[in-house]
């Protein structure tokens, strides 16, 4: 949030750069703003100032990105996303950015914020991207993707990115919107929403999403024998949900509540279950309540002021030799966060701001029902505030934007952390920009590394916090209007890395340990363009080697390379649209020192909008070539590690607004 | 060699002379000299009108047509050459010829012409004239017809340029039933936050003519603002609703032209220019954009859509 307003100021910056001394008092030829020549809306590209002018690398998808590739979770969407790849162990996704992946790391190395509000629980630390997303992706406005360290303005888990989702408001829908979809493996969503913006000020938008899929019938050669019934599962990667969104806003306040209940078959064995179980299942509640507060004090000073409270429940059933466990959590946290922005003084725009949060409940059960045993019966609390400043100095003629932040984080579990950032941006001329960007990052150890156990897992309450350092070069070229280019180096280190080992080889119990340092270096080019015509795209290119110190060998979940196409062609004036997706990546070490396959997928969706008042349609192929491929596991997943993915699927979507 | 100087200098004195004379001496007074500063179309459009207005009352002007740009040194040299050449009034299009001339003459009668506002001729005691811009009472009546949902109306505005403005702004829209939040921008860097501010209120943003906030430069950010956030806009001219605004009142350029005429003939039968007061436009049009209407879905009237001018 704070990231996206200083991105659009410093493009106001500029703008006041190219206008000379705007602030004189009126012009003799005051008459030129009617008849001056003023570029469509139509015809602009996205956020391109937002993504120029930001001290970061960031990449932002649209609701009509969404629409038109046929994304179906945020899973999908960061899937797309230059330097993003996403594994999926047939219950949860998991992010991985710029060659650092951890399977089963519950995607605690980047934040996820949904307007502003932080959604990575506080038991996990884990930001829900898949069906468990708490927010049904019709109800996106739009996704920004920022890139690097983010701890200086966001504290702990902004390691690699801040993805802050920006939900559509009522007056994006100004009415009631059914929402019908069927795709493969007798999978059926539904979805009502309901919004407007009233005369007396008032807006709001309600939406609820049902969800039910059967799943695909699986073979895991690992289980391949009679006693496992050679192999095949079917019945148990089902995958239900329901979800809850409301957000009303009246003048400077907005109120916004979210829910979900999401219950997920477990058709991998994972953690020595039985195979082939259906009863082998784990249900993720979310809820949120977020009060925020945004008030202009004068033109050049604004306060913003968030009250929130958040609940996580976790519960695990998990089937080994006809015993049942139950694996429980229970995250409950309630806090505030108030910043101030000002621009009092010249060539500066200050942000200052401290938040607070609670922890209520961090507590951790387990149990077998029957012999009943209890291996775990953990209840904590804690707390932690900080506190951050930054400040945006404009020099030489604003061509050049010097960005310094620094945030205090004190945990009253461990001891204190101090994150800085800082940013270069040089502008010489109107279509080149240079960003030299540095900043440190932090996550704390999650209440699940540091004290879970069950049969196949130890605590280990002696973990440190996971530390960044991250030095960025990004170079950005617009060709004409709509084009743009990039390129960007990076080079990152991690120290404490947080992860999860065997206690002993071939012992089956897992104990996460501060493993040493990672190493990486890439980089990345992109060039995406919008024609008059309507046809946009964007391909890119990854190439990152990331090196664990200890063994000096390439990570495992790594891909060295990674290549991303998009095309929208519009087919028939503005109603009839092909969205083609075409991600390659390159093979990916697996826990067991083997490699999966390198794979291409491609997904193409036709999109209809106006073919009659109201209504629109969509039929998706995802994997149209019925590549077979696999996602590397965690060592939970033993003797499998790598997970097949799903083959080609289909989905044909139906939404009627009235 | 100073022979030859001498005499090239005689005869470029003699070559701007004659010309002067010539003018001097054709009108016996009935020289009407123009100022003109702009190559925009619209100005030709408005001179077409003046000069078919009088001509059809019989008025046998001569015109000396005068072109200014941003060039203050040329700007001074034109108008000092025109109070030298004494006409029998000096019609003015645009502001930067009339700020000009009513600085410099005050003892030729002035008629002014695509102004944006009519008010900068009352300080004048020899001038009069036409404005671009409509009454507010006017322009939130348009507002009321085409959004007759629209309570708040959000406007940005430069204290240092517009404070009167929004005062009898916020007068007349409480009397029309319309509440006007007026947002203080000082730079454009205060525009992110205002426009933010008006994002949560307004029904619709008000394109008030501010140099600071409606600049070409800042045309972009504040449309692409009010097309993201579904907030009609309504903007200064057809150039804006072409580019996403959702309407804007419109002038018939020949016939401001024609309305400056009618103030120039009663000048010319000996009216004081201090007699007639400034106007504004008297014929109205609209266009409107149904993209952006259907962008931010709001559905229009069919009878709303008919009467414009130019639909986008």
């Amino acid at each position: 949030m704070i990231t996206a307003f200083v991105i659009m100021i410093a493009s106001f910056q500029n703008s006041r750069a190219e206008s000379g001394s705007p602030a004189a008092p009126v012009s003799a030829s005051e008459e030129a703003l009617l008849f001056q020549e003023i570029p469509s809306v139509y015809s602009a590209s996205k956020y391109e100032q937002k993504v120029t002018e930001a001290p970061s690398s960031v990449s932002i998808v649209t609701a009509s990105d969404i629409k038109k590739y046929g994304y179906r979770t945020l899973a999908d969407v960061l899937r797309g996303v230059r330097s993003f790849f996403v594994t999926y162990d047939r219950n949860y996704n998991y992010v991985g950015v710029r060659g650092f992946g951890r399977p089963a790391d519950y995607n605690n190395r980047i934040l996820l914020l949904i307007d502003g509000h932080r959604t990575n629980d506080n038991l996990y630390d884990m930001a829900f991207i898949g069906t468990d997303g708490i927010l049904d992706v019709d109800i996106i406005d739009r996704v920004e993707i920022i890139r690097g360290p983010g701890s200086s303005l966001y504290g702990s888990n902004a390691l690699f990115a801040v993805v802050n989702v920006i939900t559509k408001r009522g007056r994006d829908l100004k009415g009631m919107e059914v929402s019908g979809e069927a795709a493969r493996y007798d999978t059926y969503k539904g979805r009502l929403s309901y919004g407007d913006r009233y005369s007396n000020g008032i807006e709001a938008l309600f939406s609820g999403t049902v969800y039910d899929s059967k799943g695909p019938s699986l073979f895991f050669p690992e289980y391949n024998s009679p006693t496992t019934n050679h192999g095949l599962t079917s019945g148990t990667d089902y995958d239900r949900f329901h979800s809850l969104f409301v957000k009303t806003s009246y003048r400077d306040f907005t109120l916004q509540a979210a829910s979900l209940s999401r219950i997920k078959g477990i058709p991998t064995g994972s953690f020595e279950t039985d195979f082939n179980n259906p009863d082998n299942r784990t249900r993720d509640q979310r809820a949120y309540l977020d009060l925020q507060y945004d008030h202009a004090i004068t033109a050049k000073n604004q306060v913003s002021a968030r009250l929130f409270y958040d609940y996580y429940k976790y519960t695990g059933d998990y089937i080994t030799s006809g015993v049942t466990n139950k694996d429980r959590g229970l995250g409950e946290w309630w806090g505030g966060e108030i910043k101030l922005s000002s621009r009092s003084f010249n060539n500066h725009r200050l942000i200052v701001g401290t938040e607070y949060t609670f922890n209520n409940h961090l507590d951790q059960r387990n149990h077998d029902v029957y012999p009943y045993g209890v291996y775990l019966d953990d209840q904590r609390r804690s707390e932690f505030w900080a506190a951050y400043i930054q400040d945006e100095i404009t020099l030489i003629r604003k061509k050049l934007v010097f960005n310094a932040g620094l945030r205090y984080d004190n945990y009253n579990t461990f001891t204190d952390t101090l994150n800085p950032r800082l940013a270069l941006i040089y502008t010489p001329w109107g279509k080149s920009i240079f960003k030299a960007l540095f900043g440190t990052a932090f996550r704390a150890p999650s209440p699940f590394e540091l004290y879970y156990q069950s049969p196949t897992n130890s605590p280990n309450a002696d973990l440190k916090p996971e530390r960044i350092s991250t030095y960025e070069v990004v170079y950005e070229q617009y060709l004409g209007d709509h084009c743009r280019a990039t390129a960007a180096g990076f080079f990152y280190k991690i120290y404490n890395l947080i992860d999860q080992m065997e206690t002993a080889p071939g012992s089956g119990i897992t104990i996460f340990r501060n493993l040493g340092q990672i190493q990486s270096h890439g980089f990345e080019i992109e060039l995406e363009n919008k024609w008059a015509n309507g046809i946009e795209g964007r391909i890119s290119y990854a190439f990152q080697k990331t090196v664990d110190l200890a063994t000096d060998g390439i990570l495992s979940n790594s891909p060295e390379h990674m290549v991303k196409a998009n095309l929208i062609l519009p087919l028939w004036r503005n109603k009839l649209f092909a969205g083609v997706e075409q991600q390659y990546t390159s093979l990916r070490k697996t826990i067991d020192n083997s490699y999966t396959s390198e794979f291409f997928i491609t997904n193409i969706t036709l999109f209809a909008q106006r073919m009659a008042k109201g209504l629109e349609l969509s039929a998706s192929v995802y994997n149209v070539f019925n590549t077979r491929y696999s996602d590397p596991v965690s060592a939970d997943f033993m003797p499998v590690t790598a997970v097949q993915q799903d083959q080609r699927a289909y989905r044909v979507k139906l939404t009627y607004a009235f | 060699m100073i022979g030859i100087k001498l005499f090239f200098h005689c005869l470029v004195s003699c070559l701007c002379v004659v010309p002067l004379f010539y003018a001097a001496n054709a009108s016996g007074n009935d020289k009407i000299a123009v100022l003109i500063s702009s190559s925009e179309s619209r100005f030709d459009e408005a001179l077409a009108g003046f000069k078919e207005y009088l001509s059809n009352q019989n008025i046998q002007a001569a015109y000396e047509i005068h072109h200014v740009s941003g060039d203050v040194f040329t700007t001074e040299q034109t108008v000092q050459h025109i109070r030298k050449s004494k006409p029998r009034m000096i019609f003015t299009l645009g502001s930067l010829g009339t700020e000009a001339v009513m600085k410099r003459i005050t003892d030729i009668p002035v008629v002014a012409c695509l102004v944006m506002r009519s008010d900068i001729l009352k300080k004048s005691t020899n001038a009069t004239g036409v404005g671009l811009e409509f009454p507010l009472e006017t322009q939130f009546s348009w507002l009321k017809t085409i959004l007759p949902k629209a309570k708040t109306i959000g406007v940005l505005y430069n204290p240092a340029e517009n404070t009167k403005r929004i005062e009898d702004a916020k007068r007349i829209a409480r009397r029309l039933g319309l509440r006007l939040e007026a947002v203080e921008v000082f730079t454009p860097q205060d525009i992110p936050s205002a426009l933010a501010t008006l994002a949560r209120s307004a029904d619709a943003i008000w394109g008030l003519a501010d140099s600071l906030i409606m600049s070409p430069h800042m045309a972009k950010h504040i449309l692409l603002f009010a097309f993201r956030n579904k907030i009609p806009l309504i903007g200064l001219s057809e150039t804006w609703v072409k580019a996403g605004a959702l309407y804007s009142l419109e002038r018939d350029y020949s016939d401001l032209g024609s309305q400056c005429g009618s103030m120039a003939l009663q000048i010319w039968n000996n009216a004081h220019p201090r007699s007639i007061a400034p106007a504004t436009p008297r014929k109205i049009f609209y266009s409107i954009n149904l993209k952006t209407a259907e962008h931010i879905k709001l559905l229009l009237p069919d009878e709303i859509v008919q009467k414009a001018r130019t639909v986008y």
